[in-house]
């Protein structure tokens, strides 16, 4: 007789439970994290990546999932385009963490996923994908796994030694063209 | 029966004949309107519109509409004819009201070129101070690396400092005024006062 008594109660609060659970959702600032390889490693990706992919006519433009700020391309701020070479400002701090907001954020699960893992398979991101031209890149095929280009950017998603992806980058910058 | 037996009759399945030929026209025609409207591409047809119309007195030609996109146009796309590779406008100076500057010699290497090694591309510009490369001359590798506008009696060219990733229009980038996302024209000294004899 009581659990008869108790069953639509029992209904009742399950029905309750649910509708809270349904409605109640995340709160309002909760936010998705995202595994990021440290921003203290970024400068000299950041400074390869406005090199090679940050042109006014690529990934410089305001209009791309990818945004490349520094000195050889969009700016932030009032800086005009153009380094200290030629009578510009270099590439700023700022600059530098905007880009590297752009850049993690493209796929932050993927990403997560790249830097738990160590490194290890980089190219489920997409954006080495392209600048490998494995997958369909209106500026081709740009880096060849293994180069200097992309040990710049594949030790800096394994989190590995500062100083073996500097390295990298910097014999990557003074890379103007695409090596025959 | 009745009405079966004359929806049956030779004239019925004439007239029925006449609508089946006017439907297939129909089709055809629609069939071809939706090709053609398919074939445009209404982002390249507004960048098009963009450029507005010819300046008063310039006929369309190779002193046409200088500091314009000329890649727009000329791309591949369309609507002009003649496809060029890599196109430009040069001016005397960096001031939004600078002249043009005729007589430079726009030098560019491409992907496939080391710039200590092999002859880069030249080309002179014009009195519009246009420049530019028929696709059917040089069909660029980008990106393009290393230009420099050089004038005669000026020892020391003017170089551009970064890489062209993909676009052979150098007004895509150079335009007025100068900004975040633009250096601004391209020109071949800051100043006027920096121009072999001055003014110029």
């Amino acid at each position: 007789m009581i659990a008869r008594a108790l069953g639509p109660i029992a209904a009742l609060l399950a029905l309750a439970t649910a509708l809270v659970v349904a409605c109640g959702g995340p709160p309002e600032d909760a936010r998705v994290g995202i595994l990021a390889p440290d921003f203290d490693k970024f400068a000299p990706v950041g400074l390869l990546l406005d090199h090679r992919c940050g042109s006014l006519d690529c990934h410089g433009q305001r209009t791309r999932n990818l945004q490349v700020f520094g000195c050889e391309g969009l700016r932030l701020g009032d800086a005009s385009p153009g380094c200290r070479i030629s009578s510009g400002t270099d590439t700023t701090t700022e600059e530098l963490q905007a880009t590297y907001r752009s850049l993690v954020a493209l796929e932050p699960v993927v990403m997560t996923t790249v830097v738990s893992g160590h490194g290890a398979n980089p190219e489920l991101l997409t954006f080495v994908r392209k600048a490998r031209g494995t997958e369909a890149h209106k500026g081709g095929s740009l880096i060849t796994p293994g180069d200097d280009q992309d040990q710049c950017i594949t030790l800096w998603l394994a989190n590995a030694d500062a100083d073996a992806g500097a390295e990298a980058c910097a014999r990557a910058l003074a890379l103007p063209v695409i090596p025959r | 029966m009745k009405r079966r037996a004359t929806f049956g009759s030779s004239r019925r399945v004439s007239h029925m004949t006449g609508a089946i030929a006017v439907s297939s026209w129909s089709c055809a025609a629609m069939l071809a309107a939706a090709l053609a409207w398919s074939c445009n591409d209404p982002v390249h047809d507004a960048q098009v519109d963009a450029l507005g119309p010819e300046s008063a007195g310039v006929s369309p030609g190779p002193t046409h509409r200088p500091g314009k996109p000329c890649l727009t146009c000329h791309g591949g796309q369309g609507p002009a004819e003649l496809e060029l590779g890599v196109a430009g406008t040069i001016y005397k100076t960096a001031a939004p009201d600078s002249p043009p500057l005729a007589g430079a010699t726009v030098t560019i290497y491409d992907a496939t070129q080391q710039p200590d090694g092999g002859a880069p591309h030249t080309v002179v510009t014009n009195a519009a101070g246009n420049f530019y490369f028929p696709r059917t001359a040089w069909a660029p590798f980008f990106p393009l690396h290393d230009i420099a506008v050089s004038y005669p009696g000026v020892d020391t060219p003017t170089l551009m400092h970064t890489n062209v990733g993909r676009d052979g229009s150098c007004a895509s980038c150079h335009f007025d005024p100068k900004g975040a996302n633009t250096h601004g024209h391209v020109y071949f000294v800051l100043e006027a006062a920096d121009f072999p004899g001055g003014t110029p």
